[in-house]
């Protein structure tokens, strides 16, 4: 026991040596990670400065004062209704809208009114002080005078979450896209947490340990590393041209992305499922439980918290997916919201995905302001799982 | 018997053993001591015999401290379990030994002012329980269970020797009344004699509880015997 | 006065391959408690998991031989699971209650087996269980509070009670106090000797003094078999076998 051989030194130079070392080690991994987590930091913060810079100006739509003379004509040319020099400073959209307005307020015609119109993106962008706005000398010249006189101002852009997707980019909205988006997240969620969570279950609490059910369980943990693109091919292949689901449309995309869910969702509940102590189950059996009543009454409450975090996490994966639904065809310009789960229909990234190929610098913030809303459903969705996860935890 | 997994148990079993077997020796030789000073009237030894009987008593206390600590901390069991219950009845009968023997130490100042004209059989019997207590140690240190059968056997011939004994000094004491108290001490030293073979088949009976866990203290030799011989098949 | 309540008869069980128990022959005895007792790994848990077929979920166990609880073959095919769980209760090493309510963990056993409505039929019976195990005074209180808040011997005496809730005849015990301080263990064994006025208690137990100190009769296995079986007092004073001597006086390995 006691080694008298060597004086029990708690304070040698041997051992003050040792504990700089290894303070000094200590340190330095302090250090590393203090770095990268840092580096993480700058990179996240310079993606969102970035991103909300861009983003901001999107939320604003440049809107000009001009006369509207509301005469027979437009009814049938809306150029007429404006004065010929500012054709390209009024937005082409809105006065397209003038001829159907005119028909059912025929008491308008004649006269001459001086109002707030949406101003063309071209000069919107030129207000906005972008780069490559493209209004041409003469229109920014005629813009500067206009702004002298205080006949041009900036307002809320309710525009870009009320319509649909648009050629005209003063007209372009999430509207269409968020309904899709919507409507495909509703059907990933009604097949993939059901049949996941079941699968699960049944794997879990109820299957024999045998070859069958290991093979299916190997697949089903390959299945979550599969590129997502193939779920696409997957969905096409089955849902489009086996079962006749409409091409772009949000049952298709549902149905895919449900495909690429449910493995994440099996996984997720599993591990909630074999999180829950074994003793609670062998309570639940040597009262003489059976084992759909162990499950349902003891074991599901309890993997519940997990089970919900799984899936909100997975659903929200399938959310910001474009890859897939590139395949399906749901990656398209659909410039009216659908009505029901048959339509064509696109979905959130997507539109990103599409607007950040349009070459007009409108598209360009509006693009940002996309991705802000995205990412705010997304963060949203993911404060939801940590909510749930406590709210849950912290009942027992 | 394969070791404790508790080494400090089997030593502390050990020691209380080896402490109960030199008590068990000091014993032995205060009888021979006791016996010798009465048939020399030898004041000296009797004295020294008096006196040695205090460390008998101090080993009893030390043995009894040993196994109330071995109680507390090793709660005994089975085999281990009889061996304390026997040490603690054991050592009371050592202790009572030790006190007999000094004891016929006391005889023998008594008798001094009455010197004994006849010692009668004493010197036999103190020869024969001295062998009975020697006999009960050996079986005791070896766990000879056959040694204290013939150890519980032979008692009786001590009791028969006594008898004899207590006959003969009656004959004495009415031949001759001056020798009363000195027949009368005799006598006790005899009485003490045999009780000590008394506790020495105690000690023998308790070690055959140690060893075979069969309580034999009172059924008759044959009984016993075939409970023992029973164990053996 | 002791009757027979579980007989069981060469005994056999194999976990896959390797074989667990070798042939066990044992009686247990009506209201009396007996425990379990041997070396880690001996088949004490196996055994007493085999009185109320909880090793039915576990994969590749498969067993010969017959245990009869009051004459009945519980493995005879028309035994359903359930109904003999009733019969035959089990209490665990670890003090496992649901994450539930003291309430709701006495009641769900009865409320399953439909012995009782929701309204007051139910709160006697909860009652009547607390009581019996004694807890009731401690709890009586805090109901509706969760069970898994409270001590860990109070938990212990909380899954007793939910046992007894649906009056088993024989309650099955797992190394009941391993988890435990001394008071809390002596509050279960205390317990325990007011159970068996009612109920025949199995007990596996790795203290041999807990085993001497409430058990009627002691069961000693060494690696698959019954080596020794008596009255405790015999077991503890005066073995018959060596093995027996050797483990009970700590002579093992
Ligand atoms: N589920 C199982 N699968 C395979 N083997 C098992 C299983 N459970 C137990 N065994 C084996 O059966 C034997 C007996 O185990 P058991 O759990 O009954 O021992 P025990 O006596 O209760 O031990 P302990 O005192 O440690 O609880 C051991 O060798 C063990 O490895
Ligand atoms: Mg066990």
């Amino acid at each position: 026991m006691n080694n008298s051989t060597q004086p029990n030194n708690f304070i040698s130079d041997e051992k003050k040596l040792r504990q700089k070392r290894r303070e000094r080690a200590d340190s330095r991994f302090h250090w590393y990670g203090l770095t990268a987590l840092g580096l993480a930091l700058a990179f996240l913060v310079f993606f969102f400065v970035d991103i909300i810079g861009q983003a901001v100006p999107a939320f604003y739509q440049t809107e000009v004062k001009v006369n509207i003379h509301y005469v027979e004509a437009a009814k049938t040319n809306y150029n007429k209704a404006v004065d010929h020099k500012l054709r390209r400073v009024v937005s082409r959209a809105w006065l397209r809208t003038l001829p159907v307005y005119l028909k059912r307020h025929p008491e308008l015609i004649g006269n001459n009114i001086k109002q707030w119109v949406p101003a063309d993106s071209r000069v919107d962008q030129y207000i906005k002080q972008h780069n490559g706005h493209g209004l041409k000398s003469k229109y920014q010249r005629i813009v500067d005078a206009m702004a002298e006189e205080g006949r041009i101002r900036q307002v809320f852009n309710i525009r870009f979450f009320t319509s649909g997707d648009s050629k005209l980019p003063e007209n372009a909205g999430i509207f269409s896209a968020a309904v899709g988006s919507i409507f495909t997240l509703l059907i990933t969620m009604l097949i993939a947490v059901p049949i996941g969570v079941m699968t699960a279950i049944y794997l879990e609490e109820f299957s024999e340990d045998n070859h069958f059910t290991r093979i299916i369980e190997v697949n089903i943990n390959n299945l979550a590393a599969i590129p997502s693109i193939l779920y696409g091919l997957l969905g096409l292949a089955i849902f489009i041209n086996f079962a006749g689901v409409p091409r772009s449309s949000a049952l298709a995309g549902g149905l895919t992305l449900a495909l690429m869910t449910l493995p994440i969702i099996i996984i997720a509940t599993r591990a909630a499922l074999q999180s829950v102590p074994s003793s609670i189950r062998e309570a639940a059996f040597g009262l003489g439980a059976s084992r759909w009543q162990t499950t349902w009454h003891h074991v599901l409450p309890l993997a519940m918290p997990g089970i919900l975090t799984g899936s909100i996490i997975g659903l929200a994966q399938a959310m910001g997916e474009t890859a897939p639904l590139l395949i399906v065809g749901m990656v398209a310009y659909v410039p009216d919201a659908p009505d029901n789960i048959l339509e064509a229909a696109t979905v959130l990234p997507a539109q990103i995905y599409t607007w950040a190929g349009e070459s007009l610098r409108a598209y360009e913030e509006r693009t940002a302001a996309a991705i802000l809303v995205l990412l705010t459903v997304l963060l949203s969705l993911n404060g939801l799982a940590v909510y749930l996860r406590k709210h849950f935890e912290r009942r027992w | 018997m394969p070791q404790h997994t508790i080494k400090r148990f089997d030593e502390e079993l050990d020691k209380l053993k080896e402490l109960v077997l030199s008590m068990g020796g000091l014993v032995e030789r205060a009888i021979g001591h006791a016996v010798k000073s009465m048939l020399d009237q030898d004041e000296a030894l009797a004295k020294k015999t008096i006196e040695r009987d205090k460390a008998i008593n101090a080993l009893e206390v030390q043995c009894d401290e040993m196994t109330r600590d071995i109680l507390v901390r090793r709660q005994p069991a089975a085999g281990d379990l009889r061996f304390i219950m026997g040490i603690i009845k054991v050592v009371t009968d050592l202790e009572r030994m030790g006190d007999l023997s000094a004891g016929i130490a006391e005889g023998t100042l008594r008798s001094l002012e009455h010197p004994p004209k006849e010692f009668s059989n004493l010197s036999t019997m103190g020869k024969k329980v001295q062998k009975q207590v020697n006999r009960t140690l050996n079986a005791f240190s070896r766990g000879d269970t056959e040694l204290a059968m013939r150890v519980i056997e032979k008692d009786e011939r001590i009791d028969v020797l006594y008898k004899r004994m207590y006959r003969e000094l009656l004959t004495y004491m009415i031949e001759d009344p001056r020798d009363i108290t000195a027949s009368i001490i005799l006598s006790n030293v005899a009485k003490n004699l045999e009780r000590i073979s008394d506790h020495a088949t105690n000690i023998s009976e308790m070690l055959i509880y140690i060893e075979r866990g069969h309580d034999i203290r009172h059924v008759d030799h044959e009984a016993a015997a075939k409970l023992l011989s029973g164990e053996e098949i | 006065m002791n009757t027979s309540k579980v007989n069981i008869k060469d005994l056999k069980l194999w976990y896959g391959e390797s074989e667990a128990l070798h042939g066990i022959d044992i009686e247990f005895s009506e209201k009396r408690v007996t425990a379990l007792i041997g070396p880690s790994g001996c088949g004490k848990s196996t055994l007493l998991r085999c009185l109320n077929r909880m090793n039915d979920r576990i994969p590749g166990c498969r067993i010969e031989g017959q245990i009869l609880l009051d004459g009945d073959d519980i493995y005879a095919p028309e035994v359903d699971v359930v109904q003999l769980r009733t019969h035959v209760g089990m209490v665990f090493q670890k003090p496992n209650p649901f994450p539930k309510s003291i309430y709701e963990n006495v009641a769900y056993a009865p409320r399953i087996h439909g012995l009782a409505g929701s309204g007051s039929d139910m709160d006697e019976l909860v009652e009547t269980a607390l009581r019996r195990a004694s807890i009731w005074k401690e709890v009586k209180d805090k109901l509706h509070t969760p069970g898994t808040a409270l001590s860990g011997g109070q938990q212990q005496r909380l899954c007793i009670a939910r046992t007894i809730a649906v009056q088993p005849n024989v309650i099955l015990m797992d190394e009941p106090c391993s988890a435990l301080d001394p008071i809390a263990t002596a509050k279960i064994e205390e317990l325990i000797d007011e159970l068996k006025r009612e109920f025949t208690i199995i007990m596996v137990t790795h203290s041999m003094q807990q085993a001497a100190r409430i058990s009627d009769q002691t069961a000693f296995f060494y690696m698959g078999d019954l080596i020794e079986f008596g009255e405790t007092g015999t077991i503890f004073t005066q073995p018959e076998k060596q093995q027996t001597e050797d483990y009970i006086t700590g002579r093992f390995g």
